[in-house]
């Protein structure tokens, strides 16, 4: 049982091989914007630039954790390629997400994040928080 | 649910076998290879759970074995194999993981330790140049859309073609370097985009290239067959298919998640999602991990490459001849369909390994003509403070393990753990003092990757030969270190 930190953020929990974090928010968008956040911490990305673009992204799913894992990869395949997006306007309805951004140039000095995967992938709603465990491969 | 060796029943001094009565729904048994003093590290983590979920797989036929470096996955443990029939079982592409074909390559010389250790700083400066590493870095070879393409379809044999290869060095590598695909037409525009920038780099996390000294010798004449010799320089290189296999099996895993409801299957964690392995999809995902397979092997190859002219350009010029060998390059997270001799008889299955390795006996029809009194080459590197082994296949590992054996040390420390407890510039200050010099994109990487975030090599390699799975051939001790 993870007891998650009162205000909408998210920490890491052990695991062996990779790294998970718990993640909460007070509401799905929330919960999106800091796995988000988590992701680029673990990757230590710093922006470079002034913004380089404006661009959006739209994306479904059948589950709302399978979009989730698709919105992270998206972001992860960005960051890789060394852009990453800052959020203008991000909604969520039915499995469908509109995400729009600016998007910058970075550097990336942490973890190599291989992939989001489903392992531990459980959103839950408690009393007005959304939360669950993202596991990362590194 | 806790679990502990009282539940299973004791078939050897490190063999433990816990039976498919232990809870419901398990197909076969587990076996472990380990020891008590191992086994303790892992007392946290979930990997036994993991294996037995992997027992509850349909179709799963024989045992599932988990090596002595195993440790917690996401969804099928690290150190796990699982074979499946090919007629009831399914293919599963989080029990072969996102790193498709990661795995190791040994290159043996005749460089005598002593003659370039007055070079080894400018050694290892030139590869770490001369090897792009760290997130998402480009390779150092430019490559069209179509040489990709043929990259995927033909393996090693495109990079033989560009005279990349030394002559028969594809005979030493596992499958010859190349797994063939029936297509590429399952392989999404996103994996050939993440791949094309990415081949001949060595990645990030734990992938490394390591000049290593031949410190001891334990069989003789086997090692003389593999090339080793005491007191001579090799290298080891450890990378997979980088972007392009982390993308294809994120889009199977995605396809497997999404279209496999009809089946029914009672998946205990969503990363062993799966389809029968002769299915539409198992048979699409199947072509694109071959082409993730071979996309690994044309990598590690280049950079045995950019390896081979760091040694010359840093030796050359000094007199010194640089010729580097490879002994043998395998996968520790593949899956491919073998012959083993299940239940009595000879069988075709879907072989599974996710952290461990083949480890193939006498005579084997897989094996090079020149392996096939020695057996299979089983590379087992510890982390970059401690030895490496090199060891042989036995003939016992077809009746015990699958024909497989273990990968590596196995981590005991989680990376936030590592983290705390680790001070990089302080690690880096003691290895200097044991004569190892490393060179790392992060000291996030190198706390994680410390020496004592890992089990010690040593026990682990110990419960392997005990249980007869290999036998050792040589110790490698690192002597510089490229840490991705």
């Amino acid at each position: 049982m993870i007891n998650f930190p009162e205000s909408i953020g998210y920490f890491e929990i052990d695991h062996t091989a990779d790294i998970a974090i718990a993640v909460t928010g007070n509401s799905v968008e929330a919960l999106f914007i800091q796995s988000f956040s988590a992701l680029k911490k673990i990757a230590n990305v710093k922006l470079t630039t002034n913004a380089i673009a404006e661009s959006s992204l739209s994306l479904k799913a059948k589950t709302i954790e399978s979009l989730l894992v698709a919105f992270l990869n998206e972001m992860l395949i960005l960051i890789e390629s060394r852009k990453c997006p800052v959020c203008k306007q991000l909604k969520i309805r039915d499995n469908h997400i509109k995400f729009s951004y600016s998007l910058f140039e970075c550097e990336v000095r942490g973890a190599e994040l291989k992939a989001v995967t489903y392992n531990m992938l459980n959103i839950i709603e408690h009393a007005g928080y959304f939360s669950t465990i993202i596991v990362f491969d590194i | 649910m806790p679990i502990s060796l009282s539940d299973f029943d004791q078939l050897g001094p490190y063999e433990w076998q816990l039976d498919t009565k232990f809870t419901s729904g398990m197909n076969v048994p587990v076996v472990l290879f380990t020891q008590e003093k191992l086994l303790k590290e892992n007392k946290n983590d979930r990997s036994i759970e993991q294996a037995i979920n992997a027992s509850c797989l349909p179709g799963v036929v024989s045992r599932v074995c988990v090596m002595p470096d195993m440790h917690q996955g996401y969804g099928f443990p690290i150190g796990g194999v699982a074979a499946m029939s090919t007629e009831e079982g399914v293919i599963v592409p989080g029990a072969i993981g996102y790193d498709i074909n990661c795995g190791v390559r040994l290159l043996a010389s005749e460089i005598p330790f002593d003659s370039i250790k007055i070079f080894l700083d400018e050694l290892i400066a030139e590869i770490n140049n001369a090897c792009p590493s760290g997130v998402g870095k480009g390779g150092a070879y430019k490559i069209s859309r179509q040489d990709l393409k043929e990259v995927c379809l033909t393996g090693v044999r495109w990079a033989e073609e560009r005279i990349f290869m030394q002559k028969n060095e594809s005979d030493v590598i596992e499958d010859e370097g190349c797994m063939v695909p029936d297509h590429l037409n399952g392989i999404s525009k996103k994996a050939f985009d993440r791949g094309l920038p990415q081949l001949g780099s060595l990645g990030a996390g734990n992938h490394f290239i390591e000049i290593d000294r031949v410190t001891s010798i334990f069989d003789q004449q086997t090692a003389s067959v593999f090339g080793i010799k005491k007191d001579m320089i090799a290298v080891q290189i450890h990378s997979g298919s980088r972007g392009f296999g982390h993308q294809v099996c994120t889009d199977y895993v995605r396809l497997f998640n999404e279209g496999t409801d009809h089946y029914k299957y009672r998946v205990p964690d969503r990363e062993l999602v799966c389809a029968p392995v002769y299915s539409k999809l198992g048979r699409n995902y199947f072509s694109a991990m071959c082409a993730a397979a071979n996309f690994a092997f044309v990598n590690r190859q280049l950079l045995t490459e950019s390896v081979r002219e760091a040694f010359n350009a840093v030796l050359a010029k000094n007199g010194i001849p640089a010729d580097l060998k490879t002994v043998y390059d395998l996968a520790h997270n593949i899956g491919k369909l073998e012959n083993l001799f299940i239940d009595g008889k000879m069988q075709q299955v879907f072989v599974h390994r996710k952290g461990a390795t083949r480890a193939l006996g006498k005579n084997h029809d897989n094996l090079p003509e020149i392996y096939q009194e020695t057996c299979q080459p089983v590379l087992v590197p510890g982390s970059m403070g401690t030895h490496s082994w090199v060891l042989a296949g036995n003939k016992m590992a077809e009746k015990k393990s699958l024909n497989s054996c273990c990968h590596g040390a196995g981590r005991v420390l989680s990376r936030s753990k590592a983290r705390k407890k680790i001070n990089a510039s302080e690690l880096i200050s003691h290895l200097k003092q044991k004569g190892i010099t490393v060179l790392a994109g992060s000291y996030r990487t190198l706390s994680e990757e410390a020496p004592q975030a890992y089990k010690a090599v040593d026990d682990v390699v110990d419960t392997i030969t005990s249980v007869g799975i290999a036998r050792k051939v040589a110790l490698l001790t690192p002597l510089s270190v490229v840490k991705g």
